[in-house]
């Protein structure tokens, strides 16, 4: 096996949210041995109101709902791990095609020219990924399939964030302002992962105005004096599932295909499920050397079929829908109740993960959900 | 901080090739690129829009994803190279 990585180190190119779910623990349990950042207890909703006014409830659960941590040092982690276990890693290497053979995918191109064959092909390239626009599986995504946001890093002292923070996460909602969605500051160790979800993919979304909004608060002033802002980064959340995730020889996972459910705040843990899922059903195609496309569709039986995934994917699309519809106060109004989902005892439940074949767990978590949404709660 | 026209502290690796390129008989100039990028990275130059400002690029691709013209042929610059969050 060959990890192939667009950086010199591995997670340098990442900008995101900075935090996998008790979700994605479920799907890669292994992770919770890396190297975490703050374990989170529960979260603040802020609503920021005019006249420099907020309110802010904040709930506090019996375990862990989110795990903070620093890409670059995780993600270099999480690629020692597969070399642990035999693979090679390849940095500052873009894959610019693929090599196609009887329309079967069975290798790809390097920017330096290079042609690497394998029995299968793995494609984890992002959002915009070549490998799967080559491929002829993925396309443009725009409007309501694709979120913009911004995301920067707040340098703070550890003693200064524990004080500010404790192990919350926080999220604000602006009634009256250009934001339509929602912005977050997570607690790290070494100050704080600051993120603007801008919005939906229209050309008229100002990123720009909504992040230097949203630092003009006074609350926020207030959060993050004395800190130092040390970078910024802009990437997008695709939430449309490409309408195929395998083609013969080829298997498209995380951002690529679309794993993403933003207000929910899952992106990583679809990623790791499509992940797991991927390398499963490719060891299967590599141990019977058969990796048709038959042997493939096992890739997208396994996801379609996952019960977490289902139940999510329906809260995440019903919290669109409504969301979509509604106008804005009613939205903060929703927000209120579907942030319930950050302190709900549904990630605790499955915070230690859930044994191979054994769905009951899930199928518990699925039953609360609905009990949830049949109470009101998530936008129904 | 002011965020004026781009992000500041928009980190790169080494400065990226020139990874985005427009077909120019498909442009419309429709302004969509220029309007929707973060980091001001497009210009009207005669007829078209193009990528004039690598150096600012944070990568995200929205350019790409609104150009309903699919004038837009984006790539990833080189390994190696290009945009980094070397905090994230």
């Amino acid at each position: 096996m060959v990890q192939f990585e667009k950086a010199s180190t591995p997670g340098t190119k990442n900008a995101c949210g900075s935090a996998i779910t008790a979700t994605g623990m479920v799907y890669a349990p292994y992770l919770l041995e890396g190297p975490i950042e703050v374990k989170v207890t529960g979260s603040r909703v802020y609503y920021i109101l005019r006249n420099n006014k907020y309110c802010m409830f904040e709930t506090v659960m019996g375990g862990y709902g989110m795990y903070t941590i620093h890409r670059t040092k995780f993600d270099p982690w999480h690629a020692q791990q597969a070399c642990n276990a035999g693979s090679e890693l390849r940095t500052a290497t873009t894959i610019t095609d693929i090599i196609k053979e009887d329309d079967k995918v069975v290798g790809v191109t390097t920017d330096e020219g290079e042609k690497i064959f394998a029995e299968v092909v793995i494609d984890a390239g992002g959002a915009h990924s070549i490998v799967a626009r080559k491929a002829g599986l993925l396309g443009r995504r725009t409007g309501t399939d694709n979120i913009l946001y911004a995301t920067a890093f707040v340098e703070l002292p550890e003693k200064i964030v524990e004080e500010r923070f404790k192990q919350l996460c926080e999220w604000y909602l602006t009634i009256g302002g250009s934001n339509y969605s929602f912005n977050w500051i997570f607690p790290m160790r070494d100050g704080v992962s600051v993120g603007v979800a801008g919005g939906y993919m229209t050309p008229k979304l100002n990123i720009r105005q909504q992040a230097q909004e949203f630092l003009n608060e006074p609350i926020i002033k207030e959060k993050l004096k004395g800190g130092k802002i040390k970078s910024w980064g802009i990437r997008t959340d695709p939430e449309k599932l490409i309408e195929k995730t395998y083609a013969p020889g080829l298997i498209v996972t995380g951002h690529a295909a679309g794993f993403v459910q933003p207000f929910i705040g899952e992106g990583m843990s679809f990623g790791l499920m499509s992940g797991r899922y991927a390398a499963e059903t490719a060891a299967e195609a590599i141990s019977s050397g058969d990796a048709s496309e038959e042997t493939l569709a096992n890739y997208e039986a396994r996801w379609k079929n996952d019960p977490l995934f289902k139940t999510m994917r329906i809260y995440g699309q019903t919290l669109k829908d409504y969301l979509l519809k509604r106008p804005q106060e009613e939205i903060i109004n929703t927000m209120i109740a579907a942030s319930h989902w950050y302190a709900s005892p549904v990630p605790f439940m499955l915070k230690d993960g859930v044994k191979e074949n054994d769905t009951k767990k899930l199928e518990k978590a699925a039953k609360l959900l609905i009990r949830l949404e049949n109470l009101g709660i998530p936008g129904t | 901080m002011e965020i004026k026209n781009k992000f500041p502290l928009i980190h790169h690796e080494e400065e990226p090739t020139q990874f985005i390129r427009v077909i120019e008989e498909k442009c419309i100039a429709c302004g969509n690129c220029a309007e929707i990028c973060p980091q001001n990275v497009w210009r009207r130059v005669g007829d078209i829009y193009k990528p004039v400002n690598y150096r600012d690029c944070s990568e995200c691709g929205a350019c790409w994803d609104v150009c309903e013209a699919e004038a837009i042929d984006f790539n990833d610059p080189k390994g190696g190279t290009g945009v980094i969050f070397p905090n994230v």
